[in-house]
């Protein structure tokens, strides 16, 4: 018995030693773009490629993106691909969320990475780990070679997706936060369905009076996201983390635990102690937040504005974009739910938001001519007749200026549900600041988890505040410095 | 909040299915039985006035009793799979409006007849209904489904199966095109439907089943279970949408392809490794052993990282060596078979090698067939995980035209709201063959658990 227990033991170490040496290495590729005083040196962008090379070029893209977003991008590519002959596109799935396509794109990195895409698709959130690895071609430098004009893109677009003012993915899916009620329940309670709450505080105001008048069991729906939380503070210019909220150098120590945070969770605290907030786990695949709007429990839903056609398909059933758009609540059964959309609520005011969203970055790994083939594509993308799609189908913000001029965009805009609601999202983009984009850090996956964390234990398990926000700080912090150790 | 039951995780062996005629038909028979035993209450008292040991009145009660556990047990059962399947053919938006309901709302019901769908889908509908009642016909005679002599025996039997053939085709076709219309006559349409196809079952069940009333109840709930089967897999449009958008046809043959190799490899080397485990004599035989279930305590999650970097650097991606690779041998395989092969008593290992045996003919043929439980066994769980995995062909298919099944599930149930119970109708079809696979192994599992509870 002895002998086997010892054998038993032995070999579980061998094996565990074995996976061990095997896993890849991390990768410390060559920093493409900062020089040795971190100016910026911009790389070639080789262009004159894919004059040379035999046709057609084969482009491959790796997304993670699922429903219309997903046929938007084949259809886009198709339409890309018929459009000319020098480039083919495949679009592939690797997955049904970016961070599967993240971690497919590192092991195949560290395995072998000529067989990475020309092309990949990932968040925001990604950037400066994308940049850290040093396999991303910046656009800017395809952009300044093609004469591409930049400032085409809108500047909060442009600063949130840059590092060191260089601007790394060319195209992006871009959306914000926004406020989504039921029109039906502001008539009901006596508000004005056309004047939404713009703040916190009037957010609280319409709640109370909703709850007051019997309306909704608990007025807020609200997932516990990192990014409310995130957005919430950087709107009034609350750093996450130091080193200008990592944009001036790679972030050593999470700085979030401040009064605003404490205010703003002890606010949140409040409205769920006095039954006013309607709160939901953020898990994957979870729509209980929508359904508490669909079922009534809910008036009020702070979700991502992609979640306008969902929310216009979903909630409004079968009004039409007149009846959603000019209320009026006498020709309107109020027991039907009427979508409407307002910026997000922020601290101080309405609209403080920051870009976010997935964003296509070309790789270097890739033989030239297919760097300069997967640029041409994101210039096709690029180009405000083909980029409308992105918006009207696939429901992402305009990233480029010029969309929002298209006839299209403005008949959505005007005629159809999705379109009315999606709107107010698109002014809140315009008017976003340059200047608080969302905070950069290589460990962004971290900082997600422990802020969500803080939030649910506050909302959730009605833990200490203080407690949750010092143990969240110290573990990013933590978590800062592990990833700058590895680096 | 039942809508949130979409089906994530790849489908396991529990996960019921519906379109499955036979599963449907199997669970009706034993509703059948339940209520014709309920019934067989009815005439206790006097037939139970001969009965010896304990009271009439404690033996009503006690059977009482039993069925009320019975029917809670199948009520649990079957629960969860009629509420999968309400969600599946429930447009959710509609299903939400309507306060999540025990039924399904706002089906979208296809305009066809039994015809339409080209000749390839015609044949399949037809066999599918045709196994389905030849199952009925002699399950009740008492026979098994390959028995099909029994027809030249009563040639009764084979009246009601053509007959019941015709009248399916015959009644659900009205069904579908009232269904397809909204017209308001399709629930009398349903009732003529059960009671006719009812009637041609009752044919041949009288012949078969112990009295009448039995017959007359079998026939009864082969005629709902038939029509409803029907109507519910034929007629709504939720099945051939989820089939089309995550186009699931080459996908499902890819991953049969995946599966069937992965099982084979996974038999052989497991049969062989065990073989050499308990017939050999080799030295350091103990420690190899344990080195073989040391690698039970590595999860592929653990080793993950490490085999795609291998596989990649091969070039073996979007290959069926790439996917077939890490799994072709199996520690719980051969774990599994050498202990069967230990029940094999020494004294035929002996005297097979007096015979002049050789390892490989001993082992195909007195191991193997003493083992047949163990190894069929075996076959089902490595054919489900097979079926059901996700994580490694993720990790190793790069392009789209060589995804597996539950690859192409996983893109289904995305933030898509509005078409969420595709994913769960998608989930449905993906399991029929993992059903199918269960019920034709069936009884040799069940050999398998029970075998050595009894000592002879």
């Amino acid at each position: 018995m002895f002998r086997h227990r010892k054998a038993l033991a032995l070999s579980c170490l061998g094996a565990l030693l074995a996976t061990a040496c095997s896993s890849p290495p991390t990768s410390g590729a060559d920093q493409a773009a900062t020089g040795p005083n971190g100016e910026v040196e911009l790389p070639d962008c080789p262009l004159d490629a894919l004059a040379g090379a035999p046709k057609p070029v084969e482009v491959t893209l790796w997304h993670g993106l699922g429903g219309s977003p997903k046929e938007t991008l084949e259809t886009m590519a198709d339409r890309f691909n018929a459009s000319q002959d020098d480039v083919h596109v495949t679009v592939a799935s690797e997955g049904s969320s970016h961070q599967e396509v993240l971690r497919k794109y590192e092991s195949t990195a560290a395995a072998d990475p000529s067989q990475l895409p020309d092309l990949v698709l990932l968040e925001d959130t990604h950037l400066r780990l994308m940049v850290d690895g040093g396999r991303v071609l910046p656009a800017q430098a395809c952009m300044e070679a093609d004469d591409y004009d930049l400032t085409n893109l809108l500047p909060a677009v442009r600063s949130t997706f840059s590092v060191n003012d260089v601007l790394y993915p060319a195209f992006t899916a871009v959306s914000t936060p926004i406020l989504y009620y039921n029109k039906s329940h502001w008539a009901r309670a006596g508000l004005d369905p056309e004047d939404p709450p713009g703040t916190l505080e009037e957010l609280y105001q319409a709640a109370r009076a909703l709850k007051d008048a019997g309306v909704s069991e608990r007025p807020l729906s609200l997932k516990l996201d990192e990014w409310f939380f995130t957005t919430w503070l950087s709107g009034v210019g609350v750093e996450m983390v130091n080193n200008g909220n990592g944009r001036d150098a790679p972030p050593t120590e999470a700085t979030f635990d401040t009064p605003e945070a404490h205010e703003l969770l002890e606010f949140l605290q409040r409205m769920n102690d006095e039954g006013l907030l309607n709160v939901f786990a953020r898990t994957e695949g979870n729509i209980d937040h929508y359904l508490a709007l669909a079922q009534q429990q809910s008036s009020m839903l702070i979700e991502t504005s992609t979640a306008s056609s969902t929310i216009a398909d979903f909630l409004g059933g079968t009004l039409s974009a007149d009846e959603v758009g000019e209320f009026d609540p006498s020709a309107v059964d109020l027991s039907n739910l009427v979508p409407g959309a307002a910026p997000f609520p922020g601290i101080e005011a309405p609209g403080q938001v920051f870009p976010s969203g997935a964003a296509f970055f070309i790789l270097n790994t890739s033989p030239p001519e297919e760097q300069a083939a997967a640029w041409e594509f994101m210039k096709f993308m690029l180009q405000p007749e083909n980029g409308q799609d992105w918006h009207l189908n696939a429901g992402y913000l305009p990233a480029v200026k010029a969309v929002q001029d298209q006839p299209d965009v403005q008949a959505f805009w005007e005629n159809d549900v999705g379109g009315l609601l999606v709107h107010s999202a698109v002014e809140q983009l315009d008017d976003a600041d340059p200047d608080h984009p969302r905070p950069l850090m290589g460990a962004y996956p971290d900082f997600a988890d422990q802020i969500q964390q803080a939030m649910e234990t506050v909302l959730l398990d009605g833990g200490d505040i203080d407690q949750a926000l010092a143990t969240a700080q110290a573990n990013v912090t933590e978590a800062l410095q592990r990833y700058e150790g590895s680096g | 909040m039942a809508i949130d039951a979409r089906p994530d995780e790849p489908v396991g062996p529990a996960q019921p299915t519906a379109p499955a005629p036979a599963a449907e038909a199997e669970s009706a028979a034993a509703l059948g039985e339940v209520t014709l035993s309920g019934a067989a209450l009815g005439v206790g008292p006097r037939a139970a006035a001969v009965t010896v040991g304990r009271s009439p009145l404690r033996r009503t009660v006690g059977m009482i009793g039993q069925y009320a556990v019975l029917v809670a047990l199948a009520v649990v059962v079957l629960a969860p799979i009629a509420l999968v399947l309400i969600q599946a053919l429930s447009s959710p938006i509609r299903y939400i409006a309507a306060g999540l309901p025990l039924h399904p709302v706002g089906i979208d019901w296809k305009d066809r007849t039994w015809w339409s769908g080209g000749a390839a889908s015609v044949i399949l509908r037809s066999l599918v209904i045709l196994v389905a009642l030849v199952w009925l016909q002699l399950r009740v005679a008492g026979g098994r489904i390959w028995e099909l002599s029994r027809f030249r025996e009563r040639p009764v039997l084979a009246l009601a199966v053509a007959a019941g053939w015709v009248a399916v085709v015959l009644t659900t076709n009205p069904i579908f095109a009232a269904l397809a219309d909204g017209s308001s006559n399709a629930p009398a349409l349903v009732l003529v439907a059960v009671l006719v196809v009812g009637a041609t079952q009752l044919i041949g069940f009288q012949a078969g089943a112990r009295s009448w009333w039995a017959a007359l109840i079998l026939a009864a709930l082969a005629g709902v279970g038939l029509v409803a089967v029907v109507v519910i897999c034929f007629g709504a449009a939720v099945w051939t949408d989820a089939w089309t958008r995550a186009d699931l046809g080459p996908a499902m043959v890819q991953s049969l392809i995946l599966t069937i190799l992965i099982t084979a490899a996974q038999l052989v080397t497991a049969t062989l490794a065990a073989y050499a485990f308990t017939f050999l004599r080799f030295p350091l035989k103990g420690l190899l052993f344990a080195f073989f279930l040391g690698t039970l305590l590595l999860p592929l999650e653990v080793t993950l990282l490490a085999n795609e970097y291998t596989v990649r650097q091969l070039g073996w991606t979007d290959t069926y060596q790439g996917l077939v690779a890490p799994f072709a041998a199996s520690a719980f395989g051969t774990f599994l078979v050498r202990q069967g092969f230990r029940g094999v008593p020494p004294e035929i290992r002996d005297a097979a090698q007096l015979d002049g045996y050789g390892h490989l003919s001993f082992l195909w043929r007195f191991a193997i067939p003493l083992t047949r439980p163990v190894i069929a066994s075996f076959t089902v769980i490595a054919a489900l995980a097979a079926w059901n995995q996700y994580l490694w062909p993720r990790a190793i298919i790069d392009q789209a035209s060589h995804e597996t099944a539950q690859i192409r599930l996983r893109t289904l149930v995305s933030t898509e709201v509005a078409q969420s119970n595709q994913a769960i109708a998608a989930a449905l079809i993906v399991a029929v063959p993992v059903v199918l696979l269960l019920i034709a192994f069936q009884r040799q599992i069940i050999r398998g658990l029970t075998a050595g509870a009894v000592k002879g």
